[in-house]
């Protein structure tokens, strides 16, 4: 089951290829973002720019980005730790990439595809859910900025035009 | 393509669509039960096509799935197992119909 809009960012602590901890305590922001994602998608790797664009943007209006891989590392070692340190490197993902080898976080929220976008306000309540845009093959062909609407409009004190959106990728390698 | 005059696309398109409904229809699986996601697949099937020949399945990288032969062409040689675990397949084209009929009763709730 899907989390329900306006329910509460289910707790976390889960290892970053920063070599910490991160956990909902810590995050800071006036918007939490958290972005399930993963290594080896084509899904992931389209929109991986526009992520690193979307976090980078939206830094400086106080929210918070965060990536989160679960997929079952014994099946996809592309998506271990190791690995998900490489391409935060790579990529400079200038937020926190998450590992939740144990899929609680992922299963709670109800994600089923990489990427798949969660909005928490600041009471961490969920306020928006689904996918970033419309079109992962060609950024510039996007006519729907679903998730940087929803951003938008939150900041703005409004609620999402849109509040829920299906996400399409990958689906999730489940243990 | 036999589709002489055609886009390429369109032809791919409708290829890989006849696939899909043909494969549904004979076999024992249903389409993902969300319209847009069964939608992207098919497209990215068909760029697959247009591009590389063969329909890769979209949800994999297509130069690693090059290098598994025919494994990774849809119908995808682990898409039973995947059917089997999950529900449906990595790509969310194909589905059992018994998750199927599970989302069709959770929608209605």
């Amino acid at each position: 089951m899907a989390l329900e809009l306006l329910a509460p960012c289910p707790p976390f602590d889960l290892p970053g290829t920063d070599d910490r901890n991160h956990s909902l305590a810590g995050v800071k922001g006036k918007l939490f973002v958290l972005l399930v994602s993963c290594n080896h998608c084509p899904y992931v790797i389209a929109y991986e720019p526009r992520m690193v664009a979307l976090a980078n943007e939206y830094a400086a209006r106080d929210v918070a980005f965060m990536a989160v891989n679960a997929n079952d590392a014994t099946r996809y070692p592309d998506d271990g730790l190791q690995p998900m340190k490489a391409r935060a490197r790579e990529r400079g993902f200038p937020f926190p990439y998450v590992r939740d080898d144990s899929q609680a976080l992922v299963r709670t929220l109800g994600a089923r595809f990489t990427p798949e976008a969660y909005v928490f306000d600041e009471a961490r309540k969920l306020r928006y859910h689904g996918r970033i845009d419309d079109n992962h093959r060609d950024a510039a062909r996007v006519t729907s900025h679903d998730l940087k609407n929803a951003l938008d409009a939150l900041l703005d004190g409004k609620d999402p035009p849109v509040l829920e959106t299906t996400a399409f990728g990958c689906s999730i390698k489940w243990k | 393509m036999s589709d002489e005059g055609t886009d390429p696309k369109d032809a791919a398109l409708l290829r890989v669509r006849k696939f899909v409904a043909t494969y549904v229809a004979k076999g024992k699986y249903g389409l993902y039960p969300e319209e847009a996601v069964v939608e992207n697949v098919v497209q990215g099937l068909a760029e697959n096509l247009v591009a590389h020949g063969r329909m890769y399945c979209p949800c994999a990288d297509v130069e690693d799935s090059k290098s598994k032969g025919s494994a990774m062409v849809c119908p995808c040689t682990p898409h039973h197992e995947d059917i089997a675990r999950q529900g449906y397949c990595d790509c969310a084209l194909f589905a059992s119909r018994d998750f199927v009929a599970e989302e069709r009763l959770r929608k209605k709730k």
